[in-house]
């Protein structure tokens, strides 16, 4: 019970904090005028959504290649793993989803800017996800494939019953912390004028001037999708702790 | 090992392939930043509406082809138009030196006249009013003048050799005027006005104008055909009937209502 009443008080806390600065700024407090760009900001939501999801699936597909090139035999492979996740590191989101945006998709003769968008996410996830595959096979060990081979376990067995649920377990955590990174990362797409929840806010803005409200209800609608995915993750690594 | 080769092979392949679809030729690509209200705008369920957006259908009817408006943050719109992805810009782009060495300007068809959103402290302590004039401002030392990067705003305080903090949209400069971290923001006069309406008590318009600012259609450089077919069809403007009357009839109350002062003849004349 203590516990709860603590929660509540720092939520209240930072509640009181985020209406203290609302009130220094503005009298009138109210979202009413974004309540004709309804459909249009709901709209926004389901594609931040949709984008982050396949940013998810495609960051899962090109992680895992890369996560093959980076146990490879091939030493070529073995570096090209290591400049690409060095080179992606060292490059902030925003350059990326530009640079893909402006600069390789013309190169390509694509100037569909939304799919350049997604693919900038996409690589930039690729090196996180990885490692995330780095940390959960590495949790099998050498004697685990020992006795899988000493009972003759057939390859699909060996996935099906000892290595899925082991690293599944492992993989679930970080990967969803990722699809975190993901859905706030998708913000930056706002700047190839793609409709996603910062984008909508801000072209309601330039009609209705409501900027401290439109912040907010940006902010309050991306914590709505987060928050939720969190405590998620939060629940699924209690309910499969070891 | 062979898999993963073949596995890159047909990521790559499918990349490419995906990458190969032809622009359909026929299509006119129209640019513009779907946030500068009344010119490019959005209805509420998102289809692109305005004043620049009537001048491209216009302009497409004129060239028979299909338009397909294309929404560019501005400072993306000459990239785009150099890459190819966008036939022109209809986006009430101002004619600068600077930017005729990257892109090729049709003749104008509106004027913007820049005027200035003021921070109201800022206001009184000069002793600025609704009708001082620009030599008033340019004669006050010690101002923090806000503009936007990459537009007529940044560059225009600039020119008079004032610095120029500069924001990366509308909002947030207009926010800064109203807060007092800047003094003065240089725009256009329909966003003058709205970022004047949101904060009434914070902020006041001077109407006086730094300049009167030629607007053009842009294309790549090079691509004398389509400029010429815009000189064209700019030239009908103003014939009985052309397109300024026409717009008119359709946003004269529109803007009056916005401004306060003035109709579509606010933009049309210089």
């Amino acid at each position: 019970m203590n516990k709860i009443f603590s929660y509540i008080f720092a939520i209240l806390t930072i509640a009181a904090f985020v209406a203290f600065v609302i009130f220094r700024q503005t009298s009138d407090f109210s979202f009413a005028s974004f309540k004709p760009y309804e459909g249009l900001i709901t709209q926004s939501i389901w594609n931040t959504i949709y984008v982050s999801l396949i940013s998810l699936l495609g960051s899962l597909i090109l992680g895992f290649v890369f996560y093959l090139f980076s146990i490879s035999r091939f030493k070529y492979f073995n570096a090209l793993t290591d400049v690409f996740t060095e080179i992606i590191y060292g490059t902030p989101l925003l350059v990326l989803v530009v640079v893909m945006a402006f600069v390789v998709g013309p190169a390509f003769g694509t100037f569909n800017r939304n799919v350049m968008g997604f693919g900038a996410l996409i690589v930039y996830m690729t090196p996180y996800m990885k490692n995330v595959y780095k940390s959960a096979f590495s949790s099998i060990s050498e004697e685990q494939y020992m006795a899988m081979d000493l009972f003759g376990f057939t390859p699909f067995q060996r996935y099906r019953y000892i290595i899925i649920p082991q690293v599944i377990r492992i993989l679930m955590p970080p990967l969803m912390n990722n699809f975190s990174m993901i859905i706030k990362g998708s913000a930056l797409l706002s700047v190839l004028s793609y409709n996603e929840l910062y984008y909508s806010i801000r072209v309601a803005q330039s009609v209705t001037f409501a900027f401290v409200e439109g912040y907010i209800l940006m902010w309050v609608l991306y914590l709505m999708i987060t928050i939720p995915l969190s405590q998620a993750t939060k629940y699924i690594e209690r309910k499969w702790a070891l | 090992m062979k898999k993963t080769l073949l596995l890159l092979t047909i990521i790559i392949s499918a990349i490419v392939l995906a990458s190969c679809q032809n622009n359909n030729d026929n299509i006119l690509r129209v640019g513009m930043d779907l946030r500068y209200p009344p010119f490019e705008t959005v209805t509420t369920s998102n289809v692109p509406e305005g004043i620049s957006v009537d001048v491209a259908n216009a302009f497409g009817e004129f060239l028979g082809r299909e338009v397909e408006i294309v929404n560019t943050d501005f400072s993306a719109i000459i990239p785009a138009l150099q890459s190819g992805e966008l036939d022109i810009a209809i986006a009430s782009m101002s004619i600068t030196d600077a930017r005729k060495l990257e892109v090729a300007f049709s003749n104008p068809y509106f004027y913007f006249k820049i005027i200035s959103l003021v921070n109201k402290d800022f206001a009184d302590e000069n002793n600025l009013t609704e009708d001082s004039t620009i030599e008033d401002i340019l004669a006050i030392e010690d101002v923090n003048y806000i503009g936007i990067a990459s537009q007529v705003s940044a560059s225009i305080p600039a020119s008079y050799g004032k610095e120029v903090t500069e924001a990366t949209d509308l909002g947030t400069a207009v926010e800064s005027v109203a807060q007092g971290t800047s003094d003065i923001l240089l725009m256009s006069a329909n966003p003058v006005v709205d970022g004047y309406r949101a904060n009434l008590n914070d902020t006041m318009v001077i109407w006086d104008s730094f300049v009167s600012s030629p607007i053009g259609m842009a294309t790549k450089i090079g691509n004398t055909e389509l400029i010429n077919s815009a000189n064209a069809f700019i030239a009908t403007f103003n014939e009985t009937g052309g397109l300024y009357e026409i717009l008119a009839a359709k946003w004269d109350s529109v803007i009056l209502d916005d401004l306060g002062r003035f109709g579509l003849s606010f933009y049309t004349n210089e």
